[in-house]
This record gives structure tokens, C-alpha cells and sequence, in this order.
């Protein structure tokens, strides 16, 4: 380290920050205040050998919480069901580009507008690409016949894409690509996009099928379309 | 003393207490963050930025370390108020008042004590006179003591990307300090 550095580092230790004493008690309140209580236990066994978990969401007494510390995907959030804002959802497999973002682009143009590497499946289909430009760090999707892959890599602490689950939708974990995913069936449940503060973006809201999701070097890749998790995963697997 | 991985783990099964404590192990160096990125509004950062950990728990790696993770959070909501405050001068930021003679840790004359804060002074404001980008990594680097893979987690980037930005960045501190020298 040079002399400056060092310099830098004694610097740092001089600071006249505010002490924060008071932080602390802040901090509990306001997440006493806005959320329900965590749930101490996590009540149910994940069972090594079993390949899939079934969630009963609405029985848990803060499901929100006690989800959030199971699943483990960046990017995303779960969140329940009676939270969705009532804003009716688009139930045709729409887009999830924003009004403002110009259409269907090549994958190259959208490479450029996005911070992550966008990966392609080996399918012989050139598929319609778009890009919402408002998520941090953009999000591309690509629509493939009979299926649909969504990428994007959220700064760390943010989670742009919200997904609304109910009693009804499974929330099981898989391997996909060495990585650790979900797959997530019940043919109902909702997803949106949210904004900067953390709220629903009511033009993204849409009704989706079994998605197979999961993170892969820092991006967050959902495929959407193929009934079986065999078949999600054959989709993954051509993945380049 | 319980190492951090342990303290996450029991914060992520829903153990407050752990929590806690894992929060006032990070407090000091979140608010020096905060306070160099965002001046004055570094407590709200910080507290928010708490709260953001708190339920963002279930997303945080095992294994993976608990500071960079935390700090990335931080620095976020130090930079989001930062550009919402509209500022674009240069942040304020000040020395904690010298301490008395009585401060043991000192050796020296009350001038050298006094030149020697002089010219802390005058790189605290060289520092806050950086661009946003430079203050903030010189800030996670220096201030906060992340290793540049630490620097690098904490800012999603390359660490080649955290090498060449801290050069640049201490070259441009150094620029800053032979000018003021001359005039």
C-alpha cells in the first residue's frame, strides 16, 4: 500500500459520521412496525430424498418471511397473493416490456442495452426479443414458439420482479445447471415488475404458467411455457 | 465471539437477537460508507438499508461474507439519496473533533498534532471533492477496509473494474493535493 493509502485508511477512522446509538432501536421498530413477526422455526422438513417440496403458503403464520428464507433466488421476490394490487392482470402471455420500449429487437441490439450477458438456447427458431428498459440493469425477453426465457441481473438488495403465491402454487427446488432453482407450478399465480420503490409496475402485471427459475452468474433466468420440469429443463439444458 | 456465517445463519432462521448483533458489528463501517457517499443523509441510508437486509435475509448466499454483501445494500441507498438530494457540489464532509492530549495514542508536539490534522483536513476534502463513482470506492476500499474482491462483490463488478477504478481515483486524489500545495 502506498503512503496515500495508508493515509486513506487512518482518514477512514476520522470520519465524523453520526454515531448512529439510536439506529438500532430505529431499525426494530420499523420492521416491527411493517411486517408481521418471523416466524422462529421453519416448520417444515425439507426432506433430502424427496424432489419436491410443497409449500402451503397461506398456513404459515408470516408466509412472506418464512418463504423469503427458503427461497433463494436474486432477483426475485415472493410475496402473497392478497398483496397483489388490484389492477387487472393481462392473462395473455404479453410481453413484459414497458409501453416506452420500442418492440422486438435482435438479441445483439438487445446485448447492447443491457449490463449482463444474455444467453441463447440451441433452438433453430429465431425468437422475438424485447427489452424493458426500467429494470435496473435491463431485462430481455426472449419468446421462443412453446416457450419464454426472461433474463436480467439485479443489483445487489434489489428485487425487480415480484411473484404473487397463493396455497395453490408449489414453490420446488431443483438443480438447474449446477445451480439451485425452483420450479414452480400452479397455473394461476401472478407476477410484475417493480419500480425503484419497491412497487408494482401495474402494466407488467400478468398471469403465468410453471416457470423454471434459477441464477446463473449473477443473472436470473426464468423459462416459462413447458408443462414437465423434464421438458423446462431440456430447454435449460441446450442452453449455450 | 460468534463469527458472522454463524450470526446469519441464526438471523435467517428468525433469531433477532443475532440480528442485532450482526448489525452493530457492521454499524461503525456502514455509517462511514453512508456518510461519505451521502453526507448528511447517511443515517437514513443506513438504517434503511438495515431494514432492506433485514428482509432481504433470505436472498444472502451462505458462505458467501456478510460485510460486502451488507455494504453493497448500503451503498445503495446512500447513493439513491445522494441523486434524489440533487447535490451536485461536493459532499460535506467533516473530521471528528480532535481529540485532547489525553489521547494517549498520540506522540508528538501540539503542533505536529496540529499540522497532522491539517492535513487530514485537506484529504478528507481532496475525497470529497471526487466524483461520486471515486468517493464511493475509495470509500468501500479504504474506509470500510473490503479487500478489492470484497470491493468488487460489493460493487457487482469485475475485480480488473475495482483495480483500475481505485487507480484512477488515487491518482486523482494525488492531482488534487499537489494543486492544492501550489496555489
Amino acid at each position: 500500500m502506498s503512503d496515500l493509502e495508508v493515509r486513506l485508511v487512518e482518514l477512514g477512522g476520522a470520519l465524523d459520521h453520526p454515531d448512529g446509538d439510536a439506529l438500532l432501536d430505529r431499525v426494530r421498530a420499523e420492521i416491527r412496525d411493517t411486517a408481521p413477526a418471523r416466524v422462529r422455526r421453519w416448520p417444515v422438513r425439507l426432506a433430502a430424498a424427496a424432489a419436491v417440496v410443497v409449500l402451503l403458503v397461506a398456513a404459515l403464520p408470516s408466509s412472506r418471511d418464512a418463504i423469503a428464507n427458503f427461497f433463494r433466488v436474486d432477483g426475485v421476490q415472493l410475496r402473497s397473493a392478497r398483496e397483489r394490487p388490484h389492477v387487472h392482470p393481462s392473462a395473455t402471455p404479453s410481453t413484459t416490456a414497458s409501453p416506452t420500449a420500442p418492440g422486438a429487437v435482435t438479441v445483439a441490439d438487445a446485448q447492447r442495452s443491457v449490463d449482463f450477458t444474455i444467453v441463447v438456447p440451441d433452438d433453430v427458431a429465431r425468437p422475438t426479443v424485447t427489452v424493458d428498459p426500467v429494470v435496473p440493469g435491463g431485462l430481455v425477453t426472449l419468446d421462443y414458439p412453446g416457450y419464454r426465457i426472461t433474463e436480467f441481473s439485479a443489483p445487489p438488495g434489489e428485487a425487480p420482479f415480484a411473484k404473487f403465491v397463493d396455497r395453490r402454487t408449489k414453490v420446488a427446488p431443483t438443480t438447474v445447471r449446477g445451480a439451485s432453482g425452483y420450479w414452480i407450478t400452479g397455473t394461476h399465480h401472478d407476477l410484475a415488475i417493480l419500480d425503484r420503490d419497491n412497487r408494482v409496475r401495474p402494466s407488467t402485471i400478468r398471469t403465468t404458467g410453471h416457470v423454471l427459475l434459477w441464477n446463473e452468474r449473477d443473472v436470473t433466468i426464468r423459462i416459462e411455457g413447458p408443462h414437465t420440469l423434464a421438458s423446462a429443463q431440456a430447454v435449460a439444458a441446450s442452453i449455450s | 465471539m460468534v463469527a458472522d456465517p454463524e450470526l446469519v445463519e441464526r438471523a435467517r432462521h428468525g433469531d433477532d437477537v443475532a440480528f442485532s448483533a450482526l448489525l452493530e458489528r457492521h454499524r461503525s463501517v456502514a455509517l462511514r460508507v453512508g456518510y461519505t457517499i451521502a453526507g448528511p443523509d447517511a443515517e437514513d441510508a443506513v438504517q434503511e438499508a438495515m431494514v432492506k437486509a433485514y428482509r432481504h435475509l433470505g436472498r444472502f448466499r451462505p458462505g458467501s461474507p456478510f460485510r460486502p454483501w451488507f455494504l453493497a445494500i448500503v451503498a445503495n441507498e446512500a447513493r439513491n439519496r445522494r441523486r434524489s438530494s440533487g447535490r451536485q457540489d461536493a459532499v460535506g464532509l467533516r473530521l471528528r473533533a480532535r481529540a485532547g492530549s489525553a489521547d494517549a495514542s498520540w506522540v508528538g508536539s501540539a503542533e505536529e498534532h496540529a499540522m497532522a490534522h491539517a492535513q487530514q483536513a485537506r484529504l478528507l476534502a481532496a475525497v470529497a471533492a471526487l466524483g461520486d463513482r471515486d468517493r464511493e470506492i475509495v470509500a468501500l476500499r479504504y474506509f470500510a477496509g473490503l479487500t478489492e474482491i470484497e470491493t468488487a462483490e460489493a460493487l457487482q463488478c469485475a475485480r480488473g473494474t475495482v483495480k483500475s477504478r481505485l487507480s484512477r481515483a488515487i491518482d486523482r486524489l494525488r492531482d488534487a493535493l499537489r494543486e492544492e500545495v501550489v496555489t
